[in-house]
């Protein structure tokens, strides 16, 4: 089974780290994975601004990376939903996001690493209501949460939740920048509510949200840091 | 004629035509109560009324005046059903009595069947059917607001007080 | 001098949720409510005949209007035959949308808004900044001494429940004395030809039960089969709005009281527009519970009166749309997708991706535009994306080192050095 890591973006630019950890996780799980050449943007940030119809090179480029593998597999779920939803039937049941992908298809039963820290676990919105990485607080369905599931095969690692658990960060992608006062707002009463779990680090399974409350944490020098899940789980590998 | 505009404008729009749900098996799994009773008690004080349980020689005008004590503006009137699973009770407008009564006194006292409550809305609306009546209302506590800073202030414009006396 | 709107909806969002989580069955409540109006809406032109037919057989009088115009007409004409000076009203988004008050108020007849809400931002001159919660900017303080100007109240008392209690007595004179009333409608139901108005202070009651017009306005998507699926839309309606089991009073006007008269008016205004188009039809599904607005983490920080259309929140930006695209596509801005509206949303309409689908129609702003472009331009290829991290690396670090910031409060990211990470 071909299986290809898919490297968004901005991952790529703000937070390549996720791309080595991701590689190695996958690898150490027995996953033949392979990071195909030639990978840019999958359109995500101009769709949601409203300009999907000039991307449709970037689609193209897209389908002709992975049409030929059997998985692909993202660590970010609003781009890997976004494929899902926006490119067609093409990679739909084949693109994962890469916590979904561990948890429901490889199934460890451990991980070899240790993180000996508190952590406050951001729920993002396209991770809990789109790619259904956890029972978002809207619905009446049976709790569950991937993340934690995954997290808990961690030795030592402290799992936390602020206040709101999956209330939006507010970064929206061109949001952020169009609606710039209220998607701060948005992002510092975030963080500041998980500064309140005590917790060393905010993760979550996507960058974008780690990136901009980050960009809060950084400007109100707050004793918190970011991390992705990814980094978390590949610890030790 | 605007009701042939309308019409009209509505059948052009020809949208596709999704049809009717069949509501038995969501019905049939609504949630029920163990002790209707005990659950509607609780829904009618959650909504901030009273609640008594009173025999079929008790007067309810003599047990309301005792819940009520010195109240002048006290209606008593009959509710044909009360629901569980919210404490709202139907009431009619019977002749004779104006359905303002129910909305000008300070304090309401409806009179209930103990065999009357049932679980939930589907339930009431099953036992209604569907043939109209002239004017039907739930009532579920006194009148509300939080209009102000979200406070809750029981006595909006409706009675200020409701008691719903079960009747063995 | 400001609320905190955002702690005091998310409260009512909390209440939301438990309320919904006491029924095993909400989801699939929810997907009947969806369907219901879903099958509705696209069988208008019987149901809204059939109701005609059962509302006349009960004794009241039906009239169609087709747009806010005939609608303002319809009204203003039944109070002039009935000599009506004063006119009591109950909450009515359509009446808000038609802008009924001021045009009445041209023909000289008082309007008075009697939901304490409503008649609080009646009384300020204002407009509400939520459609079930109108007033929930407003501080106690400054309904304290609103009430002191219009209903001499004592000074600086502004406790809740003496102001209600002073509103209380202030409107039965109005109620009392009023000649006709009016309420909208949360249902209108076909089988019975009822109208069914949820409140929780009453007003809608006593409004219609003294004088001796009574008057009943709804959009016609207002219309639901039947009584059977009142069951299913009132367990939804009011755990959704306020975490409440029911409102207080669920009231069904079918006939018209001894010796008065019983008029109702289905009004179009666009509806039938909207039903046409194949993208955003499900709009019509809405229940106005304001729900979204109570989740939107944005409507939430910016309050009502942010927003261009007189709805607010998520319903209000795609109705506003809906409505006058032109008019109101910076709306469009004002949510970062997060998808919560759609969870909460009784209904199931899928407010966000609507509003993203409004957006590839409707630029709310040429800067955005060409910031998309932009990042097209620099992340659109794979050398690009590498000149791009290349020339972003060192002048990020630049930008920074010389205090520039993504917004205030908020750094920029620091971009990877590609000659580390290849």
């Amino acid at each position: 089974m071909k299986v290809a890591l898919f490297v968004p973006c901005y991952v790529k630019a703000v937070n390549p780290e996720v791309i080595t950890a991701s590689y190695k996780l996958l690898r150490h799980l027995g996953v033949d994975v392979s990071i195909p050449k030639g990978q840019t943007c999958c359109g995500q940030p101009m769709g949601n601004a409203g300009y999907e119809s000039h991307t449709s090179h970037l689609k193209e480029r897209f389908e002709n990376i992975f049409k030929d593998y059997d998985v692909i597999v993202g660590p970010s779920s609003s781009c890997v939903v976004y494929v899902r939803e926006h490119y067609g039937n093409i990679f739909k049941g084949r693109i994962f996001e890469i916590c979904e992908y561990i948890h429901d298809v490889i199934r460890p039963t451990s991980l070899p690493g240790s993180f000996p820290h508190k952590v406050s676990l951001h729920n993002s919105c396209h991770g809990i209501r789109l790619a259904g990485l956890a029972a978002p607080s809207e619905l009446n369905i049976p709790y569950f949460n991937k993340l934690k599931d995954l997290l808990s095969l961690v030795n030592g690692v402290e799992v936390v939740e602020p206040e709101r658990p999956d209330e939006c960060c507010g970064f929206g992608g061109l949001f952020s920048v169009e609606r710039s006062e209220v998607s701060i707002k948005m992002g510092t009463d975030k963080v500041l509510r998980h500064l309140e779990t005590g917790a060393e680090y905010i993760t979550a399974a996507d960058s974008s949200c780690l990136m901009h409350q980050g960009g809060i944490i950084s400007a109100r020098k707050l004793p918190l840091k970011t991390i992705h899940i990814i980094e978390i789980l590949a610890c030790g590998i | 004629m605007s009701k042939e505009e309308i019409l009209k404008n509505l059948r052009d729009a020809d949208p596709e035509r999704f049809p009717k749900p069949d509501l038995t098996a969501l019905k049939a799994k609504s949630r029920r109560y163990d002790g209707l009773v005990g659950q509607f008690r609780k829904a009618v004080e959650a909504s901030g009324g009273k609640t008594a349980i009173i025999s079929l020689e008790q007067d309810p005008s003599i047990v309301a005046r005792e819940m009520f004590p010195g109240e002048n503006s006290l209606v008593i009137a009959d509710g044909r059903f009360g629901v569980a699973e919210n404490g709202c009770v139907y009431l009619e407008e019977p002749e004779a009595f104006p359905r303002k009564e129910y909305f000008l006194a300070e304090a309401l006292v409806i009179v209930v069947g103990i065999g009357d409550i049932v679980a939930n809305m589907h339930d009431a609306y099953d036992r209604l059917g569907e043939k109209p009546s002239r004017y039907g209302i739930f009532i579920s506590g006194p009148s509300k607001t939080a209009d102000i800073e979200q406070a809750l202030v029981f006595g909006a414009h409706g009675a200020r007080e409701v008691a719903v006396l079960i009747r063995q | 001098m400001k609320i905190d709107v955002d702690d005091a909806l998310w409260l009512v969002r909390g209440k939301r949720d438990r309320l919904s989580k006491e029924i095993p069955e909400w989801e699939e409540l929810r997907d009947a409510a969806y369907r219901l109006k879903l099958y509705s809406n696209s069988h208008l032109p019987e149901l809204l005949e059939q109701f005609e037919t059962q509302a006349t057989a009960n004794g009241a009088i039906v009239h169609w209007a087709k747009d806010a115009d005939e609608y303002r007409n319809i009204i203003g004409g039944l109070l002039k035959d009935h000599g009506v000076s004063l006119f009591v009203k109950s909450k009515s988004m359509l009446s808000e949308e038609c802008h009924l008050v001021p045009y009445l108020k041209n023909l000289g007849i008082e309007t008075v808004e009697t939901d304490l809400g409503e008649r609080i931002i009646q009384l300020m001159g204002s407009r509400p900044s939520h459609i079930v919660l109108p007033a929930i900017h407003i501080k106690r303080q400054e309904v304290g001494k609103l009430f002191e100007k219009e209903m001499g109240t004592e000074p600086g008392n502004c406790d809740p429940t003496y102001l209600t209690h002073a509103a209380r007595r202030n409107l039965r004179n109005y109620f009392l004395n009023a000649d006709a009333g009016m309420t909208g409608a949360n249902f209108a139901v076909a089988s019975t030809g009822e109208v069914v108005v949820c409140t929780n202070e009453g007003n809608a009651d006593l409004g219609t039960s003294v004088p001796k017009l009574q008057i009943a306005a709804f959009g016609i998507d207002k219309i639901v089969p039947d009584r059977e699926s009142l069951g299913v839309f009132t367990r939804l309606l009011a755990r959704t709005a306020t975490g409440q089991p029911v409102t207080t009073y669920t009231t069904h006007y079918s006939a018209p009281r001894e010796g008065s008269e019983f008029h109702i008016i289905m009004v179009d205004n666009g509806r039938s527009r909207i039903l046409a188009d194949k993208d955003h039809f499900r709009l019509l599904n809405c229940l106005r519970c304001g729900g979204c607005m109570n989740t939107c983490p944005v409507y939430r920080r910016t309050g009502g009166y942010s927003y261009s259309y007189f709805i607010p929140g998520p319903i209000g930006v795609n109705l506003g749309m809906a409505s006058n695209p032109e008019a109101h596509k910076k709306d469009l801005s004002a949510c970062s997708l997060c998808q919560s509206c759609a969870g909460v949303c009784p209904v199931k309409m899928d407010l966000a991706d609507q509003i993203y689908l409004w957006r590839q129609h409707f630029h709310s702003s040429v800067p955005k535009r060409i910031l998309s472009d932009g990042m097209l331009a620099v992340m659109g290829g794979p050398s690009r994306l590498k000149a791009t991290l290349a020339v972003g690396h060192p002048a990020m670090k630049a930008l920074k080192a010389c205090g520039f910031q993504w917004g205030k409060g908020r750094d920029f990211p620091d971009i990877a050095n590609p000659l580390e990470h290849e």
